[in-house]
């Protein structure tokens, strides 16, 4: 940054890289100019950096020895049990089947009625081949367990509608084929924005509940 | 005689961030140990400033360190191994922030000091300020809890994660100039606020 302010403030970006020592010599020059005859500007330049000053002196203390050990070895059980849950061919796959479960499982409670017959679901040995590896329980977590990483615009497509336990085989349905019978607020009391889309049919999941 | 097989992705003295990658994905333990002896404290310390809580601090380093790893494919090597990591342990510590309830872990904060704190000599200005160490966290985090979320996780990742500006404009997905325009800010403001109750 080189900007010769003369009277024109500097910008809040200017600013920055000055309280933190990263203009350039020209540029630094040029806010040290401006600031001269701005005493309260001055005042309170310094005081940011006097505040870099406090931030470490209040910084955390450092965790002991021991908690440092506690949380490693939490750390490695989390991995360790992340790897036996989800073998690493499945995990791309069945990745964005949790975090849409999860979307759906923390936006509200849905019942679902089938208005025709649902599709045959596959048996397991006419699955393709590259998703014959996925494991045969299909995993079902509460939206509390799961952490979106990241969400494609072409991710929202997909819905995965129900709520766990699973006891029976996942399946696939068109928007068509599923009728909305009622939805209910989440434990917040928080009301998910429903959208339909006149002439699109997202592919949707449907997760048969438990019997009663 | 026995000999001792090192890979050779950990050869090199200190191995890097890759290499480590590399080794722990390979299963080797002692490549996560690394890992964690160099991030967990610039983990810890952004932790604790958006949660204003030691121990919830740790559970999101731990949480961030879990989904960090394993879910290394978003990480892809397009930036350093720190900013993804400092990425999902902010995530971590709002997610659990907004769980747990930033106001009820604040009112924790600074009642249960570490071994050491009081004995610890503070700098010659906060000594001024009359300050105790346990009180001038407790401040700072008030300060901050009164920015907004972004403005908040800008600073902090830049602060205490010790982050460039450019670090911080990939953790968060937006421009430098943006990362320079919030720290402004904050900056200001948590100035005014602290001008109220310390002498700056």
């Amino acid at each position: 940054m080189s900007e010769n302010h003369g009277e024109q403030r500097p910008t809040p970006e200017h600013l920055t890289a000055y309280v933190d020592g990263e203009l350039a010599d020209g540029a630094r020059r040029a806010v040290e100019h401006w600031l001269a005859g701005r005493p309260d500007e001055a005042a309170a330049i310094e005081a940011e950096q006097r505040l870099r000053q406090l931030m470490e002196a209040g910084a955390a203390s450092e965790p002991s020895a021991a908690e440092w050990a506690m949380t490693l070895t939490r750390i490695e059980a989390g991995l360790s049990a992340g790897r036996k849950s989800v073998k690493p061919t499945a995990r791309r796959v069945a990745g964005l089947l949790w975090a849409a479960a999860a979307l759906a499982a923390s936006a509200a409670a849905v019942w679902l009625v089938f208005a025709g017959n649902a599709p045959p679901v596959l048996p397991i040995d006419k699955i393709p081949h590259e998703t014959a590896e996925v494991e045969p329980a299909f995993p079902v977590l509460l939206a509390d367990e799961v952490d979106i990483m990241t969400m494609q615009a072409t991710d929202t497509t997909a819905l995965v509608v129900g709520l766990p336990p699973v006891h029976e085989p996942l399946v696939l349905a068109a928007a068509s084929e599923i009728t909305l019978d009622r939805v209910e607020p989440d434990v917040d009391g928080m009301m998910p924005d429903m959208r339909w889309f006149d002439g699109s049919s997202p592919p949707m999941i449907a997760v048969p509940l438990a019997p009663k | 005689m026995t000999v001792a097989t090192i890979p050779p992705c950990c050869r090199s003295a200190p191995p890097s961030d890759e290499q480590l990658l590399t080794c722990y994905a390979e299963g080797r333990r002692d490549a996560l140990d690394e890992l964690f002896r160099r991030y967990r404290l610039a983990s810890y310390r952004v932790a604790y400033r958006l949660l204003g809580h030691e121990a919830d601090a740790l559970d999101a380093v731990q949480e961030g360190f879990i989904k960090a790893l394993t879910h290394l494919g978003g990480f892809q090597g397009r930036s350093s191994f720190k900013t993804w990591l400092l990425r999902v342990v902010s995530n971590a510590a709002l997610d659990l922030g907004r769980q747990r309830g930033r106001r009820e872990t604040l009112s924790i904060e600074g009642s249960s000091p570490r071994d050491g704190d009081g004995v610890q000599p503070l700098t010659p200005d906060l000594t001024a300020l009359g300050l105790e160490r346990q009180d001038l966290r407790r401040l700072l985090n008030e300060a901050l809890a009164t920015l907004p979320e972004v403005q908040r996780r800008t600073f902090v990742l830049h602060t205490d994660g010790e982050l460039s500006y450019r670090e911080v404009a990939e953790v968060m997905d937006i421009s430098i100039g943006t990362v320079m325009s919030r720290l402004y800010y904050a900056r200001q403001k948590l100035r005014t606020y602290l001008a109220r109750r310390i002498q700056l």
